[in-house]
C-alpha cells in the first residue's frame, strides 16, 4: 500500500482515525479542525487532500459515513470509525510509535557523536 | 491487502456509479465551506474575505472536486473508455477509411493466420505422442539412396548393442483383405516389433498390448485393430478382443484395440497392426533382406548427434562381422519429425514466409493511410495539446485507435482465416491427407490464436509509432502558426515518410510477384517433366491377391493372364500391360547386381527391379530403343531375362551394346544369371522430382509380385474405370484393387505436383493480393500529394504550364517511387531466391525472364495507379485550383 511510500497520506489518515476514535462520528471539517487544534496549529492542513484521503479510508472499509444533522440544523456527512478501523488503528498506532522511536533513538546516536 | 482489494473493486464500481455520487460530494463541500466561512467571519473577517479564505484553504472547489472524483474511479480506465469511445467515433466518422484499412489488414492477417495454422499441425506437432521431440527414424542407408531400410536380423544386433535408447520398435508396411461380414475390405496396416506403441507412448484402448513373445518364431497370429474400425465395425464392444478374423486367409486373434485418433503419419490413416513373427524363408530370417523402418525413445539428455554416431558405429561392427550382407550398409538416427515433414516443409516456409510478406504489405498500406489521415488531422492535434492534452495522452489516443482497428481487422481476419483453411484443403487431395493424416488437426486453435496475437502486437506497435512519432511538438506549433495546416504546400515531411512506405510495399510486392512467377515455373516444369510414356488416355489399377488362392505362382500367373484378357475385352480398351508397380511413384525396391568377368569390389550396384508383361511397354508407349521387349515366351522354365532402361546401359556399358550380355546377384550365383534382351527409354519409376535411376525389367512370366496394370484406352476412360471393379471381380471377388484412375490424375495428384501446385497457386493468390495492395497504396500517396499540391498546379497553370507538362510531373514522380521500389525488390528477390532454391525445379532462382516479368507487371500496375491522379491533377480548372484553400 502506499502509506509507506507516502508518509504524509500514512500520516494523514492515521490521524483522521485517531481522530475518529477519541470524537466520534464527525464530519469532514470537523475532522479537519480536530486536526489542526490537536496539532496545536502547527500543521497547515490542506484541505483539499482530507476529502479524498476520506474516500479512500472509505473504500477500504475502515470507516463509515453517513448522513445526518449537524449542530445547527444542516445535513452533513457524518463519518464513523468501524470495527476494521479500530484494528487498524491499533495495528497502525504500534507501527508509527516503533517507527518514531527507531528514529529517535538514531536520531540521539547522531547527536552523541 | 484485503482493504486494497477491496478499495479497488469499489473503485472498479465508481467507473459506473460515479456520476450519481456527484450531488452528495457537493452537498458535502457546501456544507463544509460554510462551516469554514462561518468561523471566519465569527474570527472577525467579511464574509466575502471569509469565503475566499476557505476556498483558499481547500485548494479550490473544483480541484478537490477532481481529486475526490480520481478517487471515486479509476481515472486511467475510464481515460481508455473515453478513448475508446472517442476512436470508435472517429472510426464511425470515416466509414471508407475505417472499412478499407479493417478489409486490408484482414486479407493480410487471414492468410498468415492460415497458412500458420497448417504450419502449426504439419511442422510444430505432427506427432500426438508422448515427449515427441525425443523420437527418432532409424534406419540403414545405403549409398544410392541414402536411408533405406533395416533387415530383421540388424535390427536384433542394433537393438542389443545400442545405447542411446530408451526403447527401439520397427516396423513394416502391410495390408490385409480383411473379412467383415460377407465382404472382403483391404485394411492398410503395419507389422510391428511388440514395443511399437511402448516406444510412442500410447497405450491400448482396450485388450492389451503386444508382449515380445508375439515376436516369436511360430506365435500366433495376433492384431490390434483401429478405434475407428472398432467404432465402426464392430460398435465398439468389448468383446471384439479374443475374437477371431479373417485376413488374407488366415485367422488372427484379436488382442486389442488401438487408442482413440491414433495415427502414424508414416504409413498414413491405417486401421491393422500386426506383430512380425519370423519364419524361415521369410524376409526376416535373412539378414539381407530390408524391409523395416525403426523408430526409436532416445534416453533422456542424448542427443540425435549421439544416436546417430551410436547406430553408424554398430553398423560399422556389423559390417566388418556380415561382410556378404552388410557391406555398404551405414545407420543413420534423426528427428522423426524430420522424416515426416522434410518434404513439405520448404514448402511450408515458403508460403508462411510469403502471408507474412502479404501481411506486411497490407499493413503498410494501412499505416500510409492512417499517416495521411493524421496529417488531415493536424488541426485537431494542435487544438488539443493547446487546449493541455499530454504527449502521453495523444499517444494513448493512437493506440486506441490502432488497437481498435487491428483487433476489428485480426477478428475478421481469423474468420477469413477459417474459411482459407476449408478451401485450402480443397487444394489437398485424398490420397496425400492420407499420407499425412496431421492435416486433420488443422485448426485454429490455441497455438494459432497466440500467433495472430503476436502478428496484432507488431501491427499496432506500427501503426502506433509512425503517426505518434510523426506529431513532434515542433511541427505542432508550426501547425498552429500555419493556421491552415494540412493544406496549401503540404508537408514535406508527411511525403518523405509517405513515399518510404510506398517504395517498401512496391519493394515487397516485387518479392512476392518474382516468387510465385519461379514457383509456377517450375510448377509447369515438373508438369512437363519427360516421363517417356504418354499420359493421356491411360488408365491405371494394381490388382493384389492376398488370399491363401494365390501363394503359389502358377495361380498368380493364371490369374493376372486372366485379368489381362477380360481387361482386353473391355470396349475402348486397345492394349493392356502389367508390371509389379507403376510408373511415377517412387525410386526404390532395388536389386544389388553384379557383372561377370569384371573386377568387383564388393560395393554394391544397386538398381530399380521391376517387372514388365510382354505389352507393358506399348501400353505406356515407352519407346524401345534397342532388342527386343518382355515375350510371353519368357516362362519360368527358360533362361531369364531382362530389358534395362537408358541409363542402365549408358552407365555399365557405356560404348556397347548391352544386348546379349549377362548379369547376376552379387554372388554370381548362376540361377540369378540374366541376360539383357533390350534396352527402352528412361520410363520414370520415381516421383515427378526425382531422378532417373538404373532400372531393370525382368520379365513378369518369371517372378510373381502384385500386379500393376496399364490400360490404354482409345476413349472414355471414365467408363474404363468404372467397368474395372466388376471386371476384375468376375475373375475372383476376394482380388483387391488399389490405384484405379487415369495416368494424369495419378501425375496431377501425385505428392511432388500437389505440394508444388499449392505452393505456386497460394504464392499466385498472394501476389495478386499484393499487387492490388501496391495499387492502391501507390493511388493513395499519389492522389494525397497531388491533393496537397493543387495550389502549386494551378499556379503553374495560370503561368503557362500546359497540361502535359503537369501529367509528366506527376507521373514523374510516381514513376520515381516505383522504380526505386522496383530496383529494391530485384535486390531482395535475388536474396529471397536462396531460401526458394529447394522447393524449386528446373528454374533458377534468379531466372532472368521472371524477375523480368515481375518487374514488368509492377511496373504497368503502378503506372495504372498513378495515371488516375496524374489526370485528375492535369484537367483541373486553373481557377479552381488556385482558390483551394
Amino acid at each position: 500500500m502506499s502509506e509507506r511510500a507516502d508518509v504524509w497520506q500514512g500520516t494523514l489518515s492515521l490521524m483522521v482515525l485517531k481522530t475518529l476514535q477519541s470524537m466520534g462520528a464527525q464530519h469532514g471539517y470537523g475532522i479537519a479542525r480536530r486536526i489542526e487544534q490537536t496539532s496545536g496549529d502547527l500543521l497547515a492542513l490542506n484541505y483539499g487532500t482530507l476529502y479524498p484521503a476520506l474516500v479512500k479510508l472509505e473504500q477500504e472499509g475502515y470507516i463509515a459515513a453517513e448522513w445526518g444533522n449537524s449542530d445547527n440544523n444542516r445535513r452533513a456527512k457524518f463519518y464513523s470509525l468501524t470495527r476494521a478501523g479500530h484494528r487498524r488503528l491499533a495495528t497502525e498506532t504500534k507501527s508509527w510509535q516503533q517507527t518514531s522511536e527507531i528514529m529517535a533513538r538514531f536520531l540521539a546516536l547522531e547527536a552523541a557523536k | 491487502m484485503i482493504a486494497a482489494l477491496r478499495a479497488f473493486f469499489i473503485r472498479l464500481r465508481g467507473l459506473w456509479t460515479a456520476p450519481s455520487n456527484e450531488s452528495g460530494m457537493r452537498e458535502e463541500l457546501a456544507h463544509d465551506l460554510a462551516l469554514m466561512t462561518e468561523d471566519g467571519e465569527r474570527r472577525g473577517l467579511s464574509h466575502e474575505e471569509a469565503r475566499r479564505q476557505a476556498l483558499l484553504q481547500l485548494g479550490g472547489l473544483e480541484q478537490t472536486m477532481q481529486s475526490v472524483r480520481d478517487r471515486r474511479t479509476l481515472p486511467s480506465i475510464e481515460e481508455f473508455l473515453q478513448d475508446l469511445r472517442f476512436a470508435l467515433r472517429q472510426l464511425r466518422r470515416k466509414p471508407g477509411f475505417t472499412l478499407t484499412a479493417i478489409f486490408t489488414l484482414a486479407l493480410g492477417f487471414g492468410a498468415s493466420i492460415a497458412i500458420f495454422a497448417f504450419v502449426d499441425a504439419a511442422m510444430i506437432k505432427p506427432l500426438p505422442y508422448r515427449d515427441p521431440q525425443r523420437l527418432a527414424w532409424v534406419t540403414e542407408t545405403v549409398e544410392i539412396m541414402g536411408p533405406a531400410n533395416l533387415s530383421w536380423q540388424d535390427y536384433q544386433d542394433w537393438n542389443q548393442q545400442a545405447k542411446s535408447f530408451e526403447s527401439f520398435a520397427v516396423w513394416r508396411y502391410a495390408g490385409y483383405q480383411m473379412r467383415i461380414g460377407e465382404g472382403l475390405v483391404f485394411q492398410p496396416a503395419i507389422r510391428v516389433s511388440a514395443n511399437f506403441l511402448s516406444t510412442l507412448g500410447l497405450h491400448p484402448a482396450a485388450g492389451r498390448d503386444f508382449v515380445s513373445s508375439d515376436n516369436l518364431p511360430g506365435a500366433g497370429k495376433v492384431i490390434m485393430i483401429s478405434y475407428d474400425l472398432w467404432r465402426d465395425s464392430f460398435h465398439k464392444d468389448p468383446a471384439v478382443v479374443n475374437r477371431a478374423i479373417e485376413m488374407s486367409g488366415d485367422k488372427y486373434t484379436v488382442i486389442g484395440v488401438l487408442p482413440e485418433n491414433f495415427q502414424f503419419a508414416p504409413r498414413g490413416r491405417l486401421q491393422l497392426i500386426t506383430a512380425i513373427s519370423p519364419k524361415t524363408g521369410d524376409c526376416e530370417a535373412r539378414r539381407s533382406c530390408h524391409s523395416l523402418n525403426g523408430v526409436a525413445r532416445l534416453r533422456p539428455g542424448i542427443t540425435f548427434q549421439q544416436a546417430d554416431a551410436d547406430v553408424k558405429a554398430i553398423a560399422n561392427r556389423l559390417m566388418q562381422q556380415y561382410p556378404d550382407s552388410n557391406r555398404g550398409q551405414g545407420g543413420i538416427a534423426m528427428p522423426l519429425t524430420e522424416q515426416i515433414v522434410r518434404n513439405i516443409r520448404p514448402v511450408f516456409y515458403v508460403l508462411l514466409s510469403a502471408a507474412l510478406l502479404l501481411c506486411f504489405i497490407a499493413c503498410v498500406n494501412v499505416a500510409s493511410l492512417l499517416l495521411a489521415r493524421s496529417e488531415s488531422r493536424r488541426r485537431e492535434f494542435a487544438l488539443r495539446t493547446a487546449l493541455g492534452a499530454t504527449r502521453r495522452r495523444m499517444f494513448r489516443q493512437f493506440a486506441t485507435e490502432s488497437i481498435t482497428l487491428v483487433l476489428t481487422g485480426a477478428a475478421t481476419g481469423l474468420v477469413l482465416a477459417v474459411a482459407s483453411v476449408r478451401s485450402i484443403m480443397l487444394l489437398v487431395p485424398k490420397n496425400m491427407r492420407d499420407q499425412m493424416p496431421f492435416f486433420d488437426a488443422v485448426s485454429i486453435n490455441r497455438d494459432t490464436l497466440l500467433f495472430s496475437l503476436a502478428v496484432a502486437i507488431g501491427a499496432v506497435l506500427l501503426f502506433t509509432l509512425m503517426p505518434a512519432v510523426r506529431i513532434s511538438w515542433n511541427a505542432l506549433q508550426r501547425a498552429i502558426a500555419e493556421g491552415s495546416a494540412g493544406t496549401g504546400s503540404g508537408s514535406l515531411s508527411w511525403n518523405r515518410v509517405g513515399s518510404l512506405l510506398v517504395i517498401a510495399e512496391v519493394a515487397v510486392a516485387v518479392v512476392l510477384l518474382a516468387g510465385a512467377g519461379l514457383l509456377s515455373r517450375s510448377l509447369a516444369n515438373l508438369l512437363r517433366t519427360d516421363l517417356n510414356l504418354n499420359p493421356d488416355h491411360l488408365v491405371t489399377v494394381v490388382v493384389t491377391g492376398t488370399t491363401k488362392k494365390y501363394e503359389s505362382d502358377p495361380a498368380v500367373y493364371a490369374m493376372q493372364h486372366a485379368v489381362v484378357e477380360k481387361l482386353r475385352a473391355i470396349p475402348g480398351v486397345t492394349s493392356v500391360g502389367f508390371g509389379n508397380s507403376l510408373p511415377v511413384s517412387f525410386n526404390g525396391n532395388t536389386e544389388w547386381i553384379r557383372f561377370p568377368d569384371r573386377p568387383y569390389d564388393g560395393k554394391h550396384i544397386e538398381i530399380n527391379e521391376r517387372n514388365a508383361s510382354a505389352t507393358y511397354f506399348q501400353a505406356l508407349g515407352t519407346p524401345l530403343l534397342k532388342g527386343r521387349y518382355i515375350s510371353e515366351q519368357d516362362t519360368a522354365d527358360k533362361p531369364l531375362v531382362s530389358v534395362v532402361n537408358r541409363v542402365f546401359a549408358e552407365k555399365y556399358f557405356p560404348g556397347q551394346n548391352p544386348i546379349g550380355k549377362t548379369y547376376g546377384n552379387t554372388t554370381l550365383d548362376p540361377k540369378s544369371m540374366k541376360t539383357i534382351v533390350g534396352v527402352v527409354e528412361n520410363l520414370h519409376e520415381g516421383s515427378l522430382d526425382d531422378p532417373i535411376w538404373p532400372a531393370a525389367y525382368d520379365s513378369a512370366y518369371q517372378n510373381t509380385d502384385q500386379t500393376a496394370l496399364v490400360i490404354r484406352v482409345a476413349s472414355g476412360e471414365s467408363a474404363v474405370i468404372a467397368a474395372i471393379p466388376k471386371v476384375v471381380h468376375s475373375i475372383d471377388p476376394d482380388l483387391n484393387m488399389s490405384d484405379v484412375m487415369t495416368m494424369r490424375d495419378r501425375i496431377d495428384s501425385s505428392q511432388s505436383a500437389t505440394l508444388h501446385r499449392g505452393a505456386a497457386w497460394l504464392s499466385g493468390a498472394f501476389a495478386i493480393a499484393a499487387l492490388l495492395l501496391c495499387a492502391v497504396g501507390l493511388y493513395g500517396v499519389i492522389s494525397y500529394s497531388v491533393s496537397l499540391r493543387t495550389r502549386e498546379i494551378g499556379v503553374r497553370m495560370a503561368l503557362g504550364a500546359r497540361r502535359e507538362s503537369i501529367y509528366a510531373m506527376v507521373l514523374r514522380e510516381a514513376g520515381r517511387l516505383s522504380l526505386t521500389g522496383i530496383i529494391s525488390g530485384l535486390l531482395l528477390a535475388v536474396l529471397a531466391a536462396s531460401l526458394l532454391k529447394s522447393v524449386l525445379f528446373g528454374v533458377s532462382g534468379w531466372d532472368p525472364l521472371t524477375l523480368g516479368a515481375a518487374c514488368v507487371v509492377l511496373g504497368f500496375a503502378s503506372f495504372l495507379a498513378s495515371a488516375l491522379p496524374a489526370r485528375k491533377a492535369a484537367t483541373a480548372n486553373p481557377m479552381e485550383a488556385l482558390r483551394t484553400e
